[in-house]
């Protein structure tokens, strides 16, 4: 049997967070906006007009490079690449070729082509009739590209680097990078091969979520494996992903690579990138946020489990919370019992209230992370007990307020008075005489029993350990 | 005579074509004006060595801790005023911040009490403490502190909160 090895490389567009458009002044607001109201004559391609460079766009694309450790562009300029459509009214797009604004860089393991900058087309929708309607809302929006060598090996690898640069391009602020809004779209060219060429090559489209992105790759993979071992050819063509079905199917068989007559656009100065000093290496690292891969090492230091690790990076509002929640706090120990606290019961009430997999979007404690410090503290000085804890975290997570005032108003506040443990002692041994029974015939998980009847009773507010030692020698 | 006024002619029309290619003419972004019911903040006008800016303002716990975090810049004439909840030794940091900032603690009285300048996003998780307990904190443009030529003890009017 012979084996053969997938081989996969990535084209990931995303819209960039800005102001105004790439090339003009009219606002880069796609999804708001009534169709073809944010235009202007230079989007809309008019003769004459003259573009000009968004320098925020510019200065987003450079951080996501020096992220990403790339090599900044010493000169840069634009391409047009020509072709005709609808949704591109100049007849061609601005785009870069020659001198993308970044070359190299590494991300999640996986070795970046270039980035480089460009701008968005219009969108067309065929939803009514025999028509299309263009909307240019989206045309000329700032658009970056990132290329990625063909050295991915599996759907998993090709998720998980989507994964991380959206984590990255939200980080930086530079892009919403919504799969499902197209502000952030993937593209995965495919081949397989059982010897060391590579194979032919299928690029897949339409993927709208990472998780479109695995589907589609596997089947590829398998796609092409069938075809190869029976002996057929795989066609290079461009295929679309139909989610619903879990199938690819073709688009479009590649003609002779498509010539889009390339060529310098002479209304658009060049840059020298090197000479813009805001743009320097050292500038731009100045105005880095805490990376993902920076606040793992952070949160691993700290000695959090990786499962933590993994929400407060991925759902940065649970992070923000922990961060906040930590602040000032040096003792390893505290720490770490508000890492659990957040972690599983925190996220645990979030996702019973908003539903499981919504915790990302709505993933804000809706009360202050200083009132969950000092709940933690009860819990440390021994003031309330964890099961306590968990239902002064249930009432502050529905109504809001003061942990020590619920804890009182509750009845949760810890009772080491040893008549009142007594009592409850007393209650419960009355109450469960059967139970008593077998205890004292040898049967110690028993006792095991009547403690945790005597916490129920209390609501948890006595301290187990005395409750133990009370009714042990009650009994005796 | 004629030559050498030839030569000035040349070396002209170098310099213009040196600087037609090499000095970018960038499109600065223009800022969209919120509109006044989506603007969460009361402005006040904070006024420091006569310089006059508007100041966004941040007086509730949410405010406070988002602060300018996630926004890419502010304008030259844009301060956060912070207001605390009481005169203490608050400390700042740049958690999910894109620009530097200069940071400045003011007492009851307006007072400058401490301050902080260029202080950068790298710097994170690092906390910037007052050298002194301060009811007020304002954050302006990182090299704005540096051109008002500011000192310790210096008052700060701030007026108005609409």
């Amino acid at each position: 049997m012979k084996t053969y090895r997938p081989t996969i490389g990535l084209e990931i567009h995303a819209e960039l967070a800005t102001q105004t458009k790439m090339f003009c002044d009219s606002k880069n607001d796609p999804f708001n906006a009534e169709p073809n109201t944010n235009v202007c004559p230079i989007c809309m391609g008019h003769p004459g007009t003259l573009p000009v460079i968004n320098k925020k766009a510019v200065e987003h694309v450079l951080r996501v490079g020096v992220a990403v450790e790339g090599k900044i562009a010493d000169f840069t300029e634009f391409d047009r690449k020509n072709y005709f459509y609808p949704d591109i009214p100049k007849g061609y797009q601005i785009s870069q070729y020659k001198y993308p604004l970044v070359r190299g860089g590494e991300l999640a393991d996986v070795k970046i082509t270039r980035i480089h900058l460009e701008e968005d087309t219009a969108s067309s929708g065929h939803d009514e009739g025999d028509y299309s309607l263009i909307d240019f809302n989206r045309a000329g929006v700032p658009l970056m590209e990132l290329v990625t060598e063909p050295i991915i090996h599996s759907p998993e690898q090709a998720g998980n680097f989507g994964r991380e640069l959206q984590l990255l391009l939200r980080t930086l602020g530079v892009s919403e990078a919504n799969m499902e809004k197209g502000e952030m779209r993937v593209e995965a060219n495919i081949s397989v091969s059982d010897t060391d060429k590579l194979g032919t090559k299928v690029e897949v489209k339409n993927l709208n979520s990472f998780k479109s992105v695995e589907k589609a790759i596997a089947y590829e993979i398998e796609r092409h494996t069938a075809l190869l071992e029976s002996g057929k050819k795989i066609e290079q063509e461009t295929r679309g992903w139909d989610d619903t079905k879990g199938k690819t199917f073709s688009q479009r068989k590649k003609e002779d690579s498509h010539d889009y007559r390339y060529f310098p656009d002479p209304d658009l100065p060049k840059m020298k990138i090197s000479e813009i000093a805001e743009f320097s290496r050292e500038n731009l690292a100045k105005t880095m946020p805490e990376l993902p891969w920076e606040k793992r090492k952070r949160y691993a230091k700290i000695g959090l489990k990786p499962t933590d690790i993994h929400i407060y990076v991925t759902i940065p509002e649970i992070g923000a919370f922990f961060d906040l929640a930590v602040a000032g706090i040096s003792k390893k120990e505290s720490i770490l019992l508000m890492s659990n606290y957040i972690s599983s019961d925190i996220l645990g009430l979030i996702k019973k209230k908003h539903g499981e997999g919504r915790e990302n979007e709505i993933a804000k404690p809706p009360f202050d992370p200083k009132e969950f410090a000092r709940l933690i503290a009860l819990i440390e000085n021994k003031i309330i007990f964890s099961r306590g804890a968990k239902d002064i975290l249930a009432i502050m997570f529905d109504r809001g307020g003061d942990p020590e005032i619920i804890a009182n108003k509750n009845g949760l506040i810890q009772k080491s008075d040893q008549s009142v443990v007594k009592k409850i002692a007393k209650e419960v041994i009355n109450e469960n005489q059967k139970v008593v029974a077998e205890y004292k015939k040898g049967k110690l998980t028993s006792l095991q029993f009547l403690i945790g009847q005597g916490m129920k009773k209390s609501k948890g507010s006595v301290n187990p350990e005395i409750l133990k030692t009370v009714i042990v020698s009650l009994l005796s | 005579m004629k030559k050498g006024f030839l030569f000035i002619f040349i070396f002209i029309v170098f310099v213009t074509l040196v600087v037609f290619i090499y000095q970018t003419n960038f499109q600065t972004e223009k800022k969209f004006e919120m509109p006044v019911a989506n603007d969460p903040y009361k402005h006040a006008e904070v006024t420091i060595n006569g310089k006059v800016f508007d100041a966004y303002v941040s007086d509730t716990e949410k405010l406070r801790e988002k602060g300018l975090s996630g926004l890419s810049s502010i304008e030259n004439n844009e301060v956060m005023l912070f207001v605390l909840p009481n005169s203490d030794m608050y400390g700042f940091w740049m958690k999910d911040m894109f620009f530097a900032i200069d940071i400045l603690w003011l007492d009851d009285n307006f007072e400058v009490v401490s301050f902080k300048k260029n202080v950068s996003p790298d710097t994170f998780p690092k906390i910037f403490f007052p050298k002194k307990p301060a009811k007020y904190v304002i954050e302006l443009k990182s090299g704005t502190l540096t051109k008002l030529v500011l000192k310790d003890h210096d008052k700060i009017s701030i007026t108005g909160g609409k």
